[in-house]
């Protein structure tokens, strides 16, 4: 039996400051044979939850609590709070509330005033202010006089005051040394993370820094040395803690209730709803299997009190349907034909097969997990609403810990350590692409001298620093509700954006405490769709939600099926435009596949290559075991899906449905090395003893490692490919709807405006400039004067593809609509629903340098407008936006060319404030109109697009001359061909999966060109292939599938004039 | 008509940098504004240019692009050392030269020295030449109009002498404008109308400009005018105050020598006074007779004109010699003056005479320092550490101050007399264990207080510290510790 405990531990959950993880001070109490170990973090309980679960493993008892910056009489002291009871962790989580809420953000000041209602707290203090002001307020029995030992001179003195004061007052003293690390080896750290905070330099430190390591978690014997004298005083912890009996496993949360009709139960009202909402579903014929599956599900709710979570849940969704803003839930929620009743996700699980236990169980009786995706643009609305309903005190959003990776790593300790800043950028650059490991040499290759000790320590340091909390930031969308106050089960603090706060924990922890947690997430696919269904219904009378967009039309998936999808959601990256023309969707459960499939779990374990030879009837359909077959036939024999691989591990390798979830817990536990790699040990050998082939084995595992980066479960694949279903129906048959929708819902997706402005009019739609006296801030749909019928998309999309080989139908085609998803109960593409003359008029966003002020300024007043100096008398906008707009071309409605416009309203600038229409005297000079393709030139580097012309089209009589063709002419080159090619870079990625292989994505005039640029080829043209806009290649052709590729085999700058200014590529690395 | 010439280092700070580092030459090299990452780039050399770094980007973009780009910042006050030393070499070639608002440029008259080197053309020639010598890209133009020679000299190399005022301009107009460190904006401005040369944008009226775009443009433009030529504002020379006399026969008493110093000194400060300076320091050299030259710099708190002053600390300085006197007979005495620009001095306000006389207290220190050396004034500054010897630091001041008082601060009884350096106390026998310190002879610890630890400096060296307080049997309070790592005991200072 230990002879004292530690109760005043700080760990690296004190940002900066303490120097050890929660766990490492839970581990090293234990390994010292500690009864127990305060975690007092300053100003809140950020790291108590990680201690706790890791004391409930090694059985060591954890004693809640605080250090508290208290305010008295204009200066701080630090004061330990203690929760003897679940009414003292309430009390003190509340008064840490109100300290941080009357700071900015990371600082908490509390005044003794908030401490008077306070209970069942042990206050400890160091100083004998604060146990004056204490003792007024809460008498003797809370309190003790706090006497720190850390050999420093200066505590001595102070000591013998506290005790003469203790004693004045009746307060008994306590012995408790500052812990900051568990072992003296974390000192130099903790002297670096004073400094970090502090914004010193190690060698100017001084007082910043602890005096010596005597911050550590100590012996019951050392102790016992330094409290010689006071051995009571020492022994008076361990009544502490025996009387501090709060554990958060006490914490008894429940969800809030939500406002019930009369005579309503939380259940019966759910079921009510739900039953209401599956016949509106079903138009009023249910199925039997889904009614069987509803009654299993409303059960397993009622069993486990679930129903307020399910009501506020439709509670949200209704609001944002009142509201007119469009949202689903995703994830494991769309197993549930519950959350499909009550409209919260838009999947059927029952025609899916989707799993229910995967989203919630008895046996596991965890919180179920919904996230909604809410359109991007109005997601604050729904986020505020939460707020105004629930109140603050009981929402606040789930905290982000930012945690140092290796790159801030080095730039912060290296800061402190005074190395050269631009050795340290270097070496950060250096990193970027490598793993996050610091390897000496990289600090080499960077100028820092090897042997030198500050190398040697920034190299030790960087390493240990890595992981370590460096703030709290708020999570994307997740919210933590409560009946009783949020601020009773934790500190609420303000977060650094306005009107929003934050607690104290972040994800894992509320996992980890199995609270409710509601994730609210923008997606700008849902503001692309909810924009294109505006303008059909505005401009062709067309009412379409998400669920009655035709199902699976074959004009969609014709399109779909040629990798002609840019701005299609999830499906328009290069990779997945390669993999389409393969893969070729003929259902919806394709494009749920082709979703799932192009991740690096499948790819990581070699799953892409089998699946499309069975596909393609190339391969045979084996089951490695008879028994696995259940589970993998629908996809072919090949677990592309999370839930294929759980079940996998139930079915062979013996794990109980608890190890799977486990499994599941691990494979998302984003980069917790070790925590995947413990499964090897256990589920390989099993599957071999289940008669397995070790090979399958083998790759089932490194599936499930690849998981533990990007994963998908069949579910949340299927949500998405609904999503990726409508956008590419809107884009087939409506696709001057669809292309001003992305343009109005930016930034989104995975391409620039130009691209999909050059997508656009390459399949027939009219894009029409930017005109002041026609351009709406947004984007518009203009009928086409003179123009009865643009070409329908569909039709040139067909067209295009009737040139092609016709597509071999898929196993899931041949299987027909009953193998496919009940998407809506609309009917199929209507061709006549082709668009009748409209053309997209650029908007005003586009002008590169106007904001929310131009915006109100250009809103306030309406066009048109005479002439350029009503205008600006009108909008009164500034030189700045003036000049944009006239470079961007805005005034050729007033007759003047871009240059003359400039001159005017350069001038024209000067009398924008004045009332009286007078217009100044000047002379006007007439400047030479852009020639055309310097008009191009100028669209890009004032709006980003053009919709005059492509840069390329400039430099093509150039290049022709020269044998460089074009992007439509390579599709006809043969396989092994060699060619030069120039195209302007719109894309660069560089996959993790892909061994350093970066992919390229050119265009021109006509349309696309993937080039392959292996690493010894980049690293070659590093600074071109890095900076070109305009890039030159020289690379064979390898046509596979009708995926054609161009693999580099040199880079080159083209000599040919184009200005560089004209566009950006968006690069992903 | 007259001629005038302009001399141009283009990218000057570029220049600098590759002379203070020649090992970086044939690598791509980059002046920025600012160490860090967020350093934007002010000068490339050809080898970056090539490897798409572009002026203004960020330190860390070019970087990312270029990993072995060698980069550091060249202050403006090394630019502006370096024009200085510029100005004096091109004073060898004409009289009157003007270093202008434009790093690296200057104009300097040619006008007189035709004859003296052949014609502009030798006399440009030898400029370049010499400059190129030296390791100066240099280009030189002798024109007729001071802002067109510049123009014509950012793009053109070695030497260009226009025939006429026309040739001048045709050469001139095709510079483009982004050669005038105009601001980047502006240049952008014009640049949108298609004004990319200063021809172009000497077209545009000169009324409309100012409101258009600035003052900036609009100072270009007219300075461009033919009647807004201003001629050569030359550099003064700057030769430092200097008077020297012989003595004869030479002489080695003080008081003769301060006699004759007088006078020369009187000479001398009134050839300052002059030029509105005053004297900050003297430099008295002494030539000696078969000795070496002796040399005493004498520095006062304040730049003075006091003759009395001064005197009073040369006399100071000799007698402060002692036994180290003067080696032989004085023959000749030089007194050089480092002067300043004077500023009048405000006349107090009655009632606001300070109770201190400071002046009087300046006078005291420059005595001490005449007498003692230049660094015999200093005072403790504290600093923020926790080993006791780190926590001040000895500077040597040159004015005097009034003290700060800090009220708060208790005031202890005892005081702590630290040694500069820990005496090493006595070490053990081997083998015999390291209970406690050991003093000398008969002088034994009767009382031990502590341990106090002090820890720190791993990053450098690591020093590991015990301190106690020492009672011993005579009554003697000692300031001890143990050093851990070198296991040794040491004597930090006494109470008393």
């Amino acid at each position: 039996m230990g002879a004292y405990v530690p109760l005043w531990v700080k760990s690296n959950h004190s940002f900066l400051e303490g120097a050890s993880f929660p766990e490492e001070l839970v581990e090293r109490a234990h390994a010292l044979g500690l009864p127990a170990v305060a975690i007092t973090d300053r100003d809140g309980v950020y790291g108590v939850v990680r201690a706790h679960m890791r004391a409930k493993e090694l059985g060591i008892r954890i004693v809640i609590g605080a250090q508290l910056t208290v305010e008295i009489e204009g200066d701080a002291h630090h004061l330990i709070a203690l929760a003897k009871t679940r009414r003292g962790y309430a009390d003190l989580c509340r008064a840490l509330s109100v300290g941080h809420a009357r700071c900015e953000k990371g600082v908490s000041l509390i005044h003794p005033g908030d401490l008077e209602q306070v209970r069942d707290v042990f206050f400890l203090c160091a100083t004998s202010a604060t146990l004056r002001t204490l003792h007024a307020s809460h008498g003797p029995s809370s309190l003790f006089a706090l006497c720190a030992r850390h050999l420093i001179d200066r505590e001595k003195p102070k000591e013998r005051v506290l005790r003469s004061v203790a004693r004045e007052l009746d307060v008994k003293t306590v012995g408790a040394n500052e812990v900051l690390y568990h072992d003296k080896l974390r000192r130099p750290l903790q002297d670096i993370l004073s400094c970090i905070r502090r914004g010193k330099v190690l060698a100017e430190a001084g007082h910043t820094i602890r005096a010596n390591a005597e911050h550590d978690l100590k012996s019951t014997g050392e102790i016992e040395h330094l409290f010689a004298d006071d051995l009571v005083g020492l022994r008076r912890t361990i009544d502490i803690a025996e009387q501090c009996a709060f554990s958060l496993d006490d914490l008894r949360y429940r969800y809030p209730e939500e406002h019930l009709p009369s005579g309503r139960t939380e259940q019966g009202w759910l079921r009510e709803l739900t039953l209401q909402g599956a016949r509106t579903r079903y138009q009023g014929k249910v199925p039997a299997d889904v009614y069987t599956q509803l009654e299993r599900e409303l059960q397993i709710i009622r069993k486990l009190d679930y129903g307020g979570y399910f009501l506020t849940m439709h509670e949200i969704v209704q609001y944002c349907r009142e509201q007119e803003i469009l949202c689903q839930g995703r994830g494991s929620a769309a197993n549930s034909a519950v959350c499909f009743c009550l409209g919260i996700t838009a999947i059927d699980p029952v025609r899916m097969d989707l799993l229910f236990e995967r989203f919630l169980s008895v046996e596991r009786a965890e919180p179920p997990d919904i996230d909604l995706d809410i359109e991007h643009d109005r997601r604050e609305e729904v986020i505020q609403h939460v707020y105004e309903k629930y109140g603050r005190r009981h929402a606040a959003m789930v905290a982000n810990i930012i945690r140092y990776r290796i790159r801030s790593a080095v730039r912060d300790v290296g800061k402190v350590l005074g190395l050269s800043r631009t050795d340290l950028e270097t070496a950060t650059r250096l990193l970027r692409h490598r793993d996050d490991v610091l390897n000496p040499e990289l600090l080499r290759e960077a100028g820092l001298e090897k042997d030198a000790p500050a190398t040697h320590h920034l190299w030790s340091l960087a390493s240990q620093i890595t992981d370590f909390p460096r703030h709290l930031s708020i999570h994307p969308g997740g919210f933590l509700l409560g009946h009783r106050p949020v601020d009773e089960i934790v500190p609420i603090e303000p977060a650094t954006m306005e009107a929003r706060t934050v607690i104290q924990w972040d994800k894992y922890d509320v996992d980890n405490l199995a609270l409710f947690k509601v994730d609210l997430l923008g997606l700008g696919a849902l503001t692309c769709i909810h924009h294109a269904f505006d303008l059909l219904r505005e401009h062709k009378g067309q009412r379409l939600e998400i669920a009655t967009v035709p199902a699976e039309d074959k004009a969609t998936y014709d399109m779909v099926s040629r990798g002609d999808t840019v701005g299609v959601f999830q499906i328009e990256s290069r990779a997945q435009m390669a993999m389409l023309p393969r893969l070729r969707p003929r259902t919806f459960y394709d494009l749920v596949i082709e979703v799932a499939i192009v991740r690096p779990g499948p790819i990581q374990g070699d799953m892409v290559h089998p699946y499309l030879r069975r596909r393609k009837g190339e391969e045979e359909i084996l089951y490695p075991h008879p028994k696995l077959e259940r589970i993998l036939n629908k996809t072919l024999g090949v677990p592309i899906f999370q839930e294929q691989v759980m079940k996998l591990a139930v079915e062979a390798a013996g794990y109980t449905p608890g190890e799977a979830d486990q499994l599941r817990r691990d494979m998302a536990a984003w980069r917790k090395s070790g925590r995947i790699e413990k499964h090897r040990t256990r589920m390989i050998p099993r599957m071999l003893a289940e008669g397995i082939p070790e090979e399958f084995a083998e790759r089932v595992f490194s599936q499930i490692r690849g998981f533990g980066e990007y994963g998908f479960p069949e579910s949340h694949a299927a949500s998405f490919a609904l999503l990726a279903y409508v956008t590419a129906w809107l884009r087939c048959h409506h696709h001057e709807a669809f292309t001003c929708a992305i343009l109005n819902a930016q930034p989104m997706g995975f391409y620039t405006p130009a691209t999909l402005v050059e997508d656009a009019k390459r399949h027939g739609v009219e894009v029409l400039p930017i005109d002041i006296n026609k351009s709406s801030w947004d984007c518009t749909l203009e009928v086409i004067a003179g123009a009865d019928a643009a070409p329908n998309p569909c039709a040139v999309a067909r067209a295009e593809g009737e040139a092609r080989r016709a597509a071999p139908p898929s196993p899931s085609e041949a299987q027909g609509a009953e193998g496919g998803l009940r998407v809506g109960v609309g009917g199929r593409c209507n061709q006549t629903d082709a668009d009748t003359g409209h053309g997209v008029r650029m908007g005003l966003r586009y002008v590169k340098g106007l904001g929310v002020v131009e915006r109100e300024r250009l809103e306030s007043v309406k066009p048109p407008y005479p002439n350029l100096a009503t205008f600006v008398r009108q909008t009164r906008l500034n030189k700045k936006a003036l000049h944009a707009l006239a470079e961007a071309g805005a005034f050729e409605c007033f007759g003047l060319n871009r240059r003359d416009a400039i001159w005017q309203v350069r001038s024209l600038s000067r009398f924008a404030q004045d009332s009286l229409p007078l217009e100044p005297a000047s002379s006007q000079i007439s400047f030479a109109s852009l020639a055309s393709d310097d008009q191009v030139i100028w669209d890009y580097r004032s709006s980003h697009h053009s919709t005059r012309g492509h840069p390329m089209r400039g430099l093509r009589h150039a290049l022709r001359s020269r044998g460089i063709p074009e992007a439509t002419l390579i599709r006809g080159r043969a396989h092994g061909d060699e060619l030069d090619y120039v195209g302007m870079v719109i894309c660069r990625q560089r996959p993790g999966t892909a061994s350093g292989v970066t992919f390229f994505t050119l265009e021109d005039e006509t349309g696309f060109v993937n080039v392959v640029v292996w690493k010894q080829v980049f690293d070659r043209h590093a600074a071109l292939a890095k900076t070109a806009a305009l890039l030159g290649v020289t690379g064979e052709i390898q046509k596979a599938d009708g995926v054609i590729h161009l693999i580099a085999k040199s880079l080159w700058a083209p000599d040919v004039g184009l200005a560089e200014q004209t566009h950006r590529s968006r690069d992903f690395h | 008509m007259k001629r005038v010439s302009c001399v141009l280092l283009p990218m000057l700070p570029l220049q600098i940098l590759l002379r203070n580092k020649p090992h970086w030459t044939g690598a791509p090299v980059a002046v920025v504004d600012d160490e860090g990452p967020n350093g934007r780039i002010t000068h490339l050399n050809a080898l970056a240019k090539k490897s798409r770094l572009r002026i203004g980007m960020r330190q860390t973009v070019a970087r990312d692009l270029l990993p072995n780009l060698h980069t550091a910042v060249v202050s403006t006050e090394e630019t502006s050392d370096v024009g200085r030393e510029l100005v004096t070499s091109l004073q060898t070639f004409s009289p009157r030269v003007e270093a202008i608002d434009h790093a690296g440029a200057f104009h300097v008259d040619p006008e007189g020295l035709r004859r003296l080197y052949g014609g502009y053309c030798n006399w440009a020639t030898s400029i370049h030449r010499y400059l190129r010598a030296r390791h100066w890209h240099n280009a030189v133009t002798v024109g007729f109009h001071r802002h067109r020679a510049i123009a014509i000299a950012m793009t053109h190399s070695g030497v260009t002498i226009p025939e006429s005022a026309d040739e001048e301009r045709r050469q001139s107009d095709q510079t483009p404008l982004r050669e005038f460190d105009l601001p980047g904006e502006l240049c952008e401005s014009l640049g949108a109308l298609g004004i990319e040369t200063l021809g172009e944008f000497l077209i545009l009226p000169a009324s409309e400009l100012h409101s258009r775009f600035g003052a900036k443009a609009s100072a270009l433009h007219d300075s461009f005018a033919d009647d807004m030529q201003l001629p050569i504002q030359p550099h003064a020379f700057d030769e430092p105050a200097r008077i020297s006399f012989q003595v004869d026969p030479p002489d080695e008493d003080q008081n003769r020598l301060l006699f004759a110093i007088k006078g020369a000194l009187h000479s001398l400060l009134h050839q300052v006074r002059a030029r509105g300076e005053a004297i900050q320091s003297l430099q008295l050299s002494l030539h000696l007779e078969r000795a070496p030259l002796h040399q005493e710099h004498i520095e006062s708190a304040s730049p003075t004109l006091d003759l009395m002053l001064l005197l009073e600390l040369i006399r100071l300085r000799l007698a402060g010699l002692g036994e180290m006197r003067l080696q032989g007979a004085v023959e000749e005495v030089e007194l050089l003056a480092n002067t300043v620009r004077a500023r009048a001095e405000q006349v107090a306000l009655p009632g606001h005479q300070p109770r201190r006389d400071m002046s009087a207290a300046h006078r005291a220190l420059d005595r001490i320092r005449a007498a003692y050396g230049e660094h015999s004034v200093t005072k403790a500054r504290m600093r923020e550490a926790h080993l006791p010897e780190a926590c001040f630091r000895w500077e040597p001041i040159q004015h005097a101050g009034v003290g700060e008082q800090n009220d708060a601060a208790p005031i202890s009884s005892m005081i702590r007399r630290v040694y500069a350096r820990p005496k090493p106390l006595p070490p053990r026998k081997p083998k015999e264990p390291e209970a406690g310190p050991t003093l000398a002879k008969d002088h034994a610890i009767e009382h031990m207080y502590g341990p106090y630890r002090v820890s720190g400096g791993w990053w450098k060296r690591l020093v590991e510290r015990d301190y106690y307080y020492a009672e011993t049997d005579h009554g003697d309070l000692l300031w001890l510790f143990y050093d851990r790592p070198r296991k040794r005991w040491f004597l930090h200072g006494v109470l008393d």
